[in-house]
């Protein structure tokens, strides 16, 4: 056989079994079971306590939006959950030794580890935004020429502010100690837009209900669900779930009850 | 007929070539990393030293930017990891280019270099074709191999980097492999690894490596309480295994004066540690903080403001000057290769895309004598 004949059939046979080994996820009629998933009976979740809103520990009790969530996948799953606590340096070291079947840890898709990790769809987008009272003349980052933008000295907004500083219409920065400080000089008309990761924006925004703000997000940071690629069958189950509970809304309930 | 297939592939090659000089054309050349004229690293305060993360880096100008801004900063010393498992992939075959590139660039800014040397590969690991295994768990079998590999890092690299720092944080269970923590069994590593370092290298000083600051009792599956843990490195003879001790000692919330506590974990607790210490007649080595500082993550629990890490921070650098034991401090972490989007991104002092945070113009203006910005 010449080449030009091979090539062409080994291209049909490549796209022919890319599909056939997508099939059976591909059907929800298909999943694969939850006792093949996670054959122990129970769901193991690490989590990084350290992280508000996200888990914490009160009382001895574990709590946070990434708490809420993994109880709400264990029970779309029907299987009993536990929550293990562990270090943020630890964390995928525990999924690759099996200690826990995923990660729910505010956890952004880390390319380097695509060969051991798989990841879910995003369930938050934690990027930074700008924040201002909802009558403002702001609507992007075109906007800002001229006008006053507050941020945390050292922090990531920081950083992005020195970036469109060399791409947009110069603008003055108000470097403040905090977040909330930054947020509350758009309070008091200090400063016009105050930039800010989602979570500070939309827990201020919670905060003052009587008061009439917004945000615009600039930049993306996708948390995620890590799973070992071992389990490939729990990562379509999980995916499942977190699609399920998306459009039912149940996720944005959790993400208004905590952010 | 054979000629005619000659002609084809010639054609054939002729045309890749062409495609190849066109696209070559568009690709923007990478920055080159030439070493200059060697430099010296001016400071008043040479006990400032950072941590830098540069074995990861693919690009070689980064390693040079990022030892360009150490050096201008004004810290002397770097603590940098050398992974094992970078280096002697394959058992008995060993790769040195990406240390020696490290190496030549940190010399060329007049850069000290301290080695933690760790990270276990996949040949050398517990069982590694039975159970999942991290890269952190060493085969007690193979510690006679993991101990001819600092050797011979000791010996290609003597004279330019004397201080090896045997393993990290083995009072943690993931440092020590996801297995419960075991002073003895590190003992018996430290004992293996400097008889062989020593006999091979005699002047290179092996530091004990630094322990995780953390209050977990005896028994726990997390780890064990540093303090505790050290006590019984002793009481299984690693004295004699070590010519420096290693501290992590991080700030948290507190103060860098905050008064030490053994219930505490702050800054001054390397002076618990050094009581250890002296309880054990070690009082005359020295002791190298080779990671310390604060975090200013707006969303950690165990951070602070900017300014509050800026002042800690130093405060930290001018106690620690009185402290005649001491021979460096190094800061956590100087620049990472890539974000973790996650509060580990605020303990770096340069971002990855080597923007100075208002930490590195701080620490610059203390370690250089500059006028406080």
């Amino acid at each position: 056989m010449t080449m030009r004949r091979v090539l062409p059939a080994l291209w049909m046979w490549t796209v022919l079994g890319g599909l056939l080994g997508f099939l059976p996820f591909a059907r929800s009629s298909a999943l694969p079971s939850i006792e093949q998933a996670l054959p122990r009976g129970e769901l193991r979740i690490g989590v990084d306590p350290s992280v508000a809103p996200f888990a914490g520990i009160i009382e001895d009790t574990l709590i946070g939006f990434d708490i809420d969530l993994g109880r709400a996948l264990a029970e779309r799953l029907n299987i009993s959950v536990r929550f293990v606590p562990l270090g943020f340096d630890g964390l995928y070291d525990a999924l690759y030794t099996d200690q826990v079947d995923l990660l729910i840890a505010s956890l952004t898709v880390d390319p380097s580890r695509q060969d051991r990790v798989l990841y879910t769809p995003a369930y938050f987008d934690a990027g930074l935004a700008l924040m201002m009272p909802l009558d403002s003349s702001i609507l992007t980052i075109n906007d800002i020429g001229g006008r006053r933008i507050a941020y945390a000295l050292g922090s990531n907004a920081h950083s992005e502010a020195n970036r469109w500083a060399r791409r947009v219409l110069p603008f003055d920065s108000i470097r403040l100690d905090s977040e909330t400080a930054a947020l509350e000089s758009v309070r008091t008309r200090e400063a016009d837009a105050a930039l800010v990761d989602v979570i500070a924006a939309r827990l201020f925004i919670r905060q003052h209900p009587e008061e009439r703000y917004r945000y615009s997000t600039v930049t993306t940071q996708s948390h995620v669900i890590a799973v070992s690629a071992d389990n490939a069958p729990l990562a379509v189950l999980v995916t499942n779930a977190l699609t399920h509970l998306e459009s039912i809304d149940d996720i944005e309930v959790l993400r208004a009850r905590w952010l | 007929m054979l000629s005619v297939y000659i002609m084809r592939l010639l054609a054939i090659a002729a045309r890749l070539g062409i495609i190849l000089v066109v696209f070559g054309a568009f690709v923007p050349p990478q920055p080159r990393a030439p070493l200059g004229e060697a430099h010296t690293v001016e400071t008043i305060q040479p006990h400032v030293c950072v941590h830098t993360r540069l074995i990861d880096e693919v690009e070689t100008w980064k390693i040079q930017k990022t030892l360009i801004d150490v050096r201008e900063m004004g810290a002397r010393t770097i603590v940098e990891f050398f992974p094992w498992a970078y280096i002697e992939g394959t058992r008995g075959l060993y790769d040195w280019t990406s240390v020696d590139r490290i190496v030549e660039h940190a010399q060329n800014q007049g850069i000290r270099i301290i080695a933690r040397m760790g990270l276990v590969p996949e040949w050398a690991r517990e069982n590694s074709a039975e159970i999942n295994t991290t890269l952190n768990s060493l085969a007690h079998t193979n510690y006679p191999a993991f101990a001819d590999f600092v050797a011979a890092f000791a010996v290609r690299y003597s004279g330019i980097i004397d201080h090896l720092i045997i393993w990290n944080e083995p009072n943690l269970a993931f440092e020590w492999g996801y297995q419960t923590v075991d002073p003895a069994g590190y003992a018996e590593l430290l004992r293996v690894v400097y008889a062989t370092v020593k006999d091979a290298s005699p002047l290179t000083q092996v530091l004990a490596a630094g322990l995780a600051p953390t209050l977990e009792p005896s028994g726990s599956p997390n780890g064990l309480n540093d303090l505790l843990y050290l006590e019984a490195l002793y009481e299984h003879g690693a004295a004699a295994y070590f010519d420096a001790l290693a501290v992590h000692t991080y700030g948290f919330t507190q103060p860098a004066e905050s008064d030490p506590a053994p219930d505490q974990l702050n800054f001054r607790r390397v002076e618990l540690l050094r009581a250890v210490m002296m309880r054990h007649d070690d009082a005359h080595k020295p002791v190298f903080i080779t990671e310390s500082g604060w975090n200013d993550s707006p969303r950690w629990i165990n951070a602070v403001t900017p300014a509050q890490r800026i002042t800690y921070t130093l405060d930290a650098l001018a106690v620690a000057d009185t402290w005649a034991w001491l021979d460096s401090l190094c800061l956590w972490a100087f620049r990472t290769p890539a974000p973790t989007f996650n509060y580990p991104d605020y303990f770096t002092l340069v971002n990855v895309d080597f923007q100075r945070k208002p930490i590195y113009t701080a620490v610059q203006a203390y370690a250089r004598g500059f006028d406080t910005p």
